[in-house]
């Protein structure tokens, strides 16, 4: 089973990326962006790390001297799964406020992003955020699964309540 | 082990962004998370909440990102993201803290800012990669603080130490280096000194040898009583002992196995206490085999039990239930993970900031960080050859 080890791997990476401070900005002044998003400075950068479980499934971490961008690629095997997850996680960034941590818009190739700043680790426990990731990350696959089989199990009833008339 | 004890001094909400005490100990400056700084008296008292909020002081616009107060003119200079310091002087007559203005010449946030340990001069960290070198001109008719700027660094200046002889300048950037600088002023100084330098060099040139490569964002310095050694410590969790007495060679290099330091301060001569992302202080020291390594995390070692913590722990059935009740609907954890949510640590967030607290019976460290909390450690009871101490 390579689920415990894929998140594992990505709960100490993302522990060891979360280190962030409060950094201005180097390029306007009075100003206060996140570096990983602005891309100004190479040297405020971290080396971008990408965990994959299969070729299909895999998670990019971009850390900055200040935010850290986490994206994720969730597991779409037919296409079904991927209107799903389309709707799913267009719902999901719609409310990017309420979210708090959520990006917008993905980066290109995968489904999700969180931009994750120093000034959210202020106001939340870094531990319970990864813990967070995590968990988003097993419940997304388990949602999508779900959803697949409502949506067949729906269309099954329906076509058999048709089907029905002509018996 | 070690005693510690806490104080909960701003609410978590808000956070302590820095924190300075006067020579005495017995006044404390710190900055709440915003552009006001806070002065309390009254702080030899024991009960940290019998210390009084004497003065609130407001001329920055941004957050205030450096304290320093100076032991021999008792003067506190603040810096801010808002590209200003001030330096604050107390008016006995009027019981007021006026503040003057320094000419920093830079165009982008003030990181740090340290005074001299002579109190002649003080210096300012910045994000537009230079560092002002500022001391007092009474040649108007007022007097103000103008600066000389020491260029030299590729990205934002985050921290600074200066050597005891306040002529050297140790700088940490996030261009991934370390620099000894000189900061020696014809217009303040007298005698030239190099320290533990063969010959000096003048302001703004770096020594010779004098800049330390790290492997990923320097965080922080601090040099030794004597001046000989330095120590630099970087975000990839190594901490380098540099001799500058034997032309900067690397002593030895700390690669220790938990996260990155904001903070470092030496112990004596073979001792470093360290602060940073871990939320606890560690302890580094040579003695014994005369190599520097991690000795031991001084918090979560300590059998920090919740209920050792000293906070009202219910002991009833009805309140425990009560409690994890509260636990499940506020922050949805049920009593299976409710043990990953208690800390190990004292600290609820990172450590960002950290002083030696003046004392005369013990030797205490205060740090503080965005959790508000302000919390003092022993440090003279862990068996280090402590000595003498420097108070930055």
């Amino acid at each position: 089973n390579t689920l415990k080890p894929y998140l594992d791997c990505i709960r100490t990476t993302l522990t060891a990326a979360l280190c962030l401070r409060n950094f201005p900005s180097q390029i306007v002044e009075r100003h206060n962006k996140p570096e990983v998003e602005v891309r100004g400075s190479r040297e405020l950068l971290l080396q971008p790390i990408v965990v994959s479980r299969n070729e299909n499934e895999r998670c990019l971490i971009e850390p900055a001297i200040n935010s850290v961008r986490v994206s994720i690629r969730i597991k779409q095997a037919d296409e079904i799964e991927e209107i799903l997850t389309h709707k799913f996680s267009r719902f999901l960034m719609q409310r990017a406020e309420q979210f708090v941590i959520l990006r917008r818009k993905p980066v290109s190739g995968y489904d999700l992003s969180f931009l994750i700043t120093h000034k959210h680790l202020e106001d939340l426990w870094k531990h319970k955020l990864v813990d967070f990731v995590i968990q988003f990350m097993e419940d997304i696959d388990r949602e999508i699964n779900g959803m697949k089989i409502s949506v067949n199990t729906r269309a099954r009833i329906v076509a058999h309540e048709f089907m029905k008339q002509f018996a | 082990q070690t005693m510690q004890s806490f104080h909960q001094i701003v609410p978590p909400s808000v956070g302590i962004s820095c924190h300075a005490w006067n020579h005495t100990g017995e006044m404390l400056a710190l900055c709440p998370g915003s552009n006001e700084l806070y002065i309390y008296e009254n702080c030899h008292h024991s009960d940290p909440n019998k210390w009084i909020k004497a003065h609130v002081l407001k001329e920055h616009d941004m957050l205030i990102s450096g304290i320093s107060w100076s032991d021999r003119n008792n003067k506190i200079v603040t810096c801010s993201h808002d590209r200003n310091a001030f330096v604050w002087k107390y008016d006995s007559s009027t019981n007021q803290w006026v503040p003057t203005l320094c000419v920093l010449r830079i165009d982008r946030a003030a990181t740090y800012v340290q005074w001299s340990p002579d109190g002649a001069k003080f210096a300012v960290g910045s994000s537009n990669k230079t560092i002002p070198v500022c001391y007092l001109d009474s040649s108007q008719s007022s007097d103000w603080y103008v600066s000389r700027i020491i260029k030299r660094h590729k990205s934002t200046v985050v921290k600074l130490a200066w050597h005891p002889n306040s002529q050297i300048l140790a700088t940490v950037s996030s261009d991934r280096r370390c620099r000894i600088i000189s900061a020696t002023m014809n217009e303040i100084d007298r005698n030239a000194d190099s320290g533990p330098f063969a010959s000096h060099v003048p302001f703004g040139e770096v020594y010779p040898n004098g800049e330390i490569l790290c492997n990923s964002w320097a965080n922080a310095v601090d040099w030794n009583s004597s001046g000989s050694l330095l120590a630099v410590a970087s975000h990839d969790s190594t901490i380098q002992i540099v001799d500058c007495t034997s032309n900067c060679q690397i002593l030895h290099t700390i690669m220790y196995n938990s996260l990155p330091l904001n903070e470092i301060r030496f112990v004596g001569e073979e001792g470093i206490v360290g602060v940073g992302h871990d939320m606890e202080p560690l302890l580094f020291s040579s003695a014994g085999s005369g190599k520097w390594a991690m000795k031991s995390k001084i918090d979560s070692e300590s059998l920090n039990s919740p209920a050792k913590r000293g906070s009202a722990n219910s002991v009833t059935k009805v309140a425990s239930a009560r409690a994890m009740f509260q636990a499940k609907t506020s922050r949805g954890e049920d009593s299976a993970n409710a043990t990953q949510s208690s800390f190990k640590t004292t600290h609820r967030n990172v450590i960002t900031h950290l002083q030696v607290r003046p004392n005369n019976s013990s030797y205490q460290i205060s740090t503080t960080g965005p959790d508000g909390l302000i919390v003092f450690w022993e440090i003279g009871s862990l068996g280090l050859n402590v000595g003498s101490m420097s108070i930055r």
